[in-house]
């Protein structure tokens, strides 16, 4: 996805603005406590609280010194998620 | 030396201390009886000499309170009764004069009316009943009165306790009396009380008073008090004869608890039970007795009207079970119903108890408090009362509700919210002014004002803490520099930017494809925000003006519509339907751009209703033209395999279908055959229609364009002025039916079976086509789907019911519009 700087037919007033060209599209988020999610916007607000629908958690987690990137994720499915804004660490479209 | 500074040092030891001291001794040395012990070395091992340490302050001492000893304990003579003197002694005095008092007594009570005979008598505790040998509990006494066999005993029982009280024979009496005439008349009533029972049952539940009873105002009083009071029962109970006394209440209050066990054998619960209300019952009794003495044979309907009302609706309509006889009495199905009555009973009970274990927490008047602030806060955070609904206060505070019940063209109220408002409104005066008045003396702050006394304590709060000083930085001794304090409002910062914007306009970075997905995403973000604008302008729309309403009403509606135009306008810019069509473009057109996404697609019917028509066939061109390069066309053309649709694209066509469709529907059904005729020209010219055809949207779309044109063109059969057009038409049509007619087999859903296959929208593209065909065309037609109509009508002799006349109903669709039908086949 390109980034901020747009020729300015709709210009971006601040951040949350590109949340907002994300509603009801697929989006990846990582969360703190190594959680990711991966859902459809359905509505967000200023403290990054959101609703997400068909969400797919993945928890990664540590076995005592394994080598390696994804070490052991554990997967979750909802329909409908409410996650509290202050754990969100980043909010990207879909890869 | 002492306090008051007179020498207290004894003789011998004055001599000695001015021996051996300078003689400052201070304040602090008072007299030490055994200080001269520690000096007289010599007596070591000698008993303490009595004379050596007597101080003489007894003989200083000057006793004057024993002047009247002598009275008091007597001379020295021996204290005997008779030199005592026998003043104090009351019993034996009245026991002197008790037969007078007796006498009095009687004669009393016999010349006052019976109800004041009732005083409390001294001398008999309320446990006289248990001593008697014969004792029967009081309180099946009046278990008799729910039902009929019990009538002898209980009576007979409280006959036996009562006339053994002598002085008050015939008060007892009179009681019996009235207990007497009750049971004669349980019999006639027992229907009619079972109403009554249940809604009183569930008052009581509900800790509500009783409702208005015609007959007795001053009994209602009192049964609500009797229900919910128990320590005024109490009072009321202990002025009153003490037949059914304070065993009663002692027996009451652990049945009460008893009631709400967890469920006992029938039986044991069925004594449980009508021990239970008679109880009651019999303060029920002494109470109306008490203040209508004069009416008894009025009472009893009525006492017993609140007595048996007090029970818990059973549906077991009857005389309740007291004892065990009576089960014994009944035949087979009707105890079968009692007992499940009664585990029924026992059941709910147990429920009751679980959910009101806590209860009692709270007043009534905490919870009326906080009633009370809760809708204050309703109301004020609406703006208050004044508001119409759907004003802006209601609106900020509950939209979305606000919103649905003004569509939904809510009650015949002035508003859905409105009603709310009185209702609060009515409450808190209601409360208010009750509270008011009791409180009033005691408070002199009143209801309305614990709110603003929160509120008065909040802004004092604020104020102290603005008050303080507070620091922005907070410097620590010995540190090297400062600590900054941030909030919400003034994060810390931790970036120094500058905001470069006019640099960064002038990059035009050649990112195609994802610029135009961002572009296309801020195109429907900015549309949505023109019409939620638009929308509620439009809710704001004053009443219409007449002829002869005021300038400035007229002047309201002008500048209404003026800004409604321009909203318009805006909204109609932002769908970039205008943007010039290119020749090739590296991307879609920016509306169908908007159209690719879903959200774009939702948005199309809310915006539809704010366009006018020329706005609107022009939307509808534009999707014509790009049919092809739409996604619900360009991604559904069916496999080569017979793959099913990715779900994402299936979901994409049903919201295509479902949100766009039907306004454009909607359009083309009142558009003129002129219009038509453009649109399909166009579609057969620049669109690949032998591959439109394959896709659900695309065949939709032309059958939205051939049955609108077949309507007119039948409709105006008759009218010479059209021929033009028809014969246009008509040309058109051909055209059309030479273009699909090659690929018709292939015009089906492949990508499930025959049987389950979703059809219906290409018998109906056959029928729209079949309407308007020549009988050659029809012909063609039939021939182009034979396999198909065959292979239906197989598969859905196989289907169950409804699903088969489905299919052969769609099927019909087509047979019937050529002039065929399904049942001609087999």
């Amino acid at each position: 996805m390109a980034e901020a700087e747009e020729p300015g037919a709709n210009p971006v007033n601040e951040p949350l603005d590109l949340v907002r060209l994300s509603l009801n599209e697929i989006v990846f988020i990582k969360l703190r406590g190594d959680r990711e999610l991966k859902g459809r916007l359905h509505a967000y607000d200023s403290h990054c609280n959101l609703v997400l629908g068909d969400v797919e958690e993945t928890v990664y987690m540590v076995d005592d010194e394994e080598q390696g990137d994804e070490v052991r994720t554990v997967k979750k499915q909802s329909e409908m998620l409410f996650v509290r804004g202050d754990s969100v660490v980043l909010i990207s479209p879909q890869q | 030396m002492s306090f008051f500074g007179f020498d207290t040092t004894l003789p011998r030891d004055r001599a000695l201390d001015r021996a051996q001291q300078s003689g400052s001794r201070g304040m602090f040395d008072q007299h030490d009886p055994f200080a001269g012990l520690s000096r007289d070395g010599g007596d070591e091992g000698e008993a303490l000499n009595f004379d050596e340490t007597y101080d003489g302050l007894g003989r200083q001492l000057h006793e004057s309170g024993d002047t009247f000893n002598d009275d008091t304990f007597g001379d020295d003579a021996p204290v005997t009764r008779q030199a005592v003197g026998r003043d104090f002694d009351f019993a034996g005095q009245t026991a002197r004069v008790r037969d007078t008092l007796l006498e009095e007594q009687t004669l009393h009570h016999a010349r006052q009316p019976m109800q004041q005979a009732q005083a409390p008598r001294p001398a008999r505790s309320g446990y006289e009943a248990y001593k008697q040998p014969e004792y029967i509990p009081k309180l099946e006494a009046d278990a008799s009165i729910w039902g009929k066999p019990v009538n002898r005993q209980p009576t007979a029982a409280a006959a036996q306790p009562t006339t053994q009280n002598v002085p008050a024979g015939r008060k007892m009496m009179s009681l019996e009396e009235v207990e007497a005439m009750m049971h004669a008349q349980s019999k006639p009533t027992p229907p009619v009380q079972d109403n009554e029972r249940q809604s009183q049952g569930l008052r009581d539940m509900l800790g509500l008073g009783s409702p208005a009873m015609p007959q007795h105002p001053p009994q209602e009083q009192q049964r609500p008090t009797q229900i919910l009071q128990r320590p005024q029962q109490q009072q009321q109970q202990q002025q009153l004869p003490i037949q059914q006394p304070t065993p009663d209440h002692s027996l009451r209050a652990p049945q009460i608890l008893q009631r709400q066990h967890s469920p006992q054998p029938p039986r044991p619960q069925s004594q449980d039970f009508n021990r239970q209300p008679p109880p009651q019952q019999m303060q029920f009794q002494q109470p109306p007795q008490v203040p209508m003495g004069g009416a008894p044979p009025v009472q009893p309907p009525h006492v017993r009207h609140q007595q048996q009302s007090h029970n818990r609706g059973p549906s077991y309509s009857g005389p309740p079970i007291t004892q065990a006889q009576q089960m014994m009495q009944m035949s087979g199905p009707e105890r079968d119903s009692y007992l499940a009555e009664e585990a029924k009973r026992a059941k709910r009970n147990h429920k009751i108890f679980l959910l009101s274990k806590n209860n009692g927490l709270m007043t009534p008047q905490d919870k009326n408090f906080i009633t009370r602030i809760q809708l204050q806060q309703l109301l004020t955070a609406t703006g208050g009362v004044d508001n119409e609904p759907g004003s802006d206060q209601q609106l900020a505070e509950d939209f979305y509700y606000q919103v649905y019940a003004q569509i939904r063209g809510g009650p015949p109220r002035s508003g859905p919210a409105q009603p709310l408002n009185q209702f609060a409104q009515t409450y808190l005066f209601q409360t208010g002014s009750r509270y008011g008045y009791g409180r009033s003396r005691h408070h002199p702050r009143g209801g309305d004002n614990h709110v603003q006394r929160m509120e008065q304590q909040v802004a004092r709060a604020v104020e102290a803490a603005k008050a303080r000083p507070k620091n922005k930085h907070l410097i620590m001794e010995g540190s090297l520099g400062k600590i900054a304090f941030s909030n919400s409002k003034t994060p810390r910062p931790l970036l120094n930017l500058k905001r470069a914007d006019s640099e960064a306009r002038m990059r035009h970075t050649p990112r195609a494809a994802t610029f135009d997905r961002k572009a296309a995403l801020r195109d429907i973000e900015k549309m949505y925000s023109t019409l939620m604008r638009l929308e509620d302008h439009e809710r704001k729309l004053p009443p219409p003006p007449h002829e002869d309403s005021a300038p400035d009403v007229i002047e309201g509606h002008m500048r209404w519509r003026s800004q409604m135009q321009e909203l318009n306008q805006q909204l109609w810019e932002s769908l970039k339907v205008m943007e010039p069509i290119q020749a090739n473009p590296t991307s879609p057109h920016p509306f169908i751009q908007i159209l690719s996404h879903g959200k774009g697609k939702k948005a199309i019917p809310r915006v539809f209703r704010h366009l006018d028509d020329q706005q609107r066939v022009t939307m509808l061109t534009l999707i014509v033209i790009h049919l092809d390069i739409l996604d619900v066309i360009r991604d559904a053309y069916p496999a080569a395999d017979n793959t099913p649709l990715p779900a994402r694209v299936k979901e994409e066509v049903e919201l295509f279908g479902a949100a766009v469709m039907p306004p454009l529907f909607s359009y083309v059904n009142e558009a003129p055959l002129n219009i038509i005729i453009g649109l399909l020209g166009l579609a057969l010219d620049r669109v690949h229609v032998q591959g439109l055809v394959r896709t659900k949207v695309g065949v939709s779309m032309l059958t939205m364009l051939v049955s609108r044109a077949e309507l007119v063109r039948q409709a105006s059969a008759a009218d010479p002025t059209q021929t033009e057009d028809v014969q246009q038409w008509q040309d058109l049509y051909a055209r059309l039916f030479d273009t699909v007619e090659p690929v018709l087999p292939y015009i089906f859903p492949t990508d499930t079976s025959v049987s389950a296959a979703d059809d219906v929208y290409v018998w109906q593209f056959l029928a729209a086509m079949g309407v308007g065909a020549t009988p050659d065309q029809q012909q063609r037609l039939v021939i182009g789907v034979k396999d198909r109509v065959m292979e239906t009508v197989g598969v859905s002799k196989t289907l169950p019911g409804e699903m088969a006349a489905r299919r052969l109903g769609d099927v019909n669709l087509f047979m019937r519009a050529i002039g065929l039908d399904v049942e001609l086949l087999g």
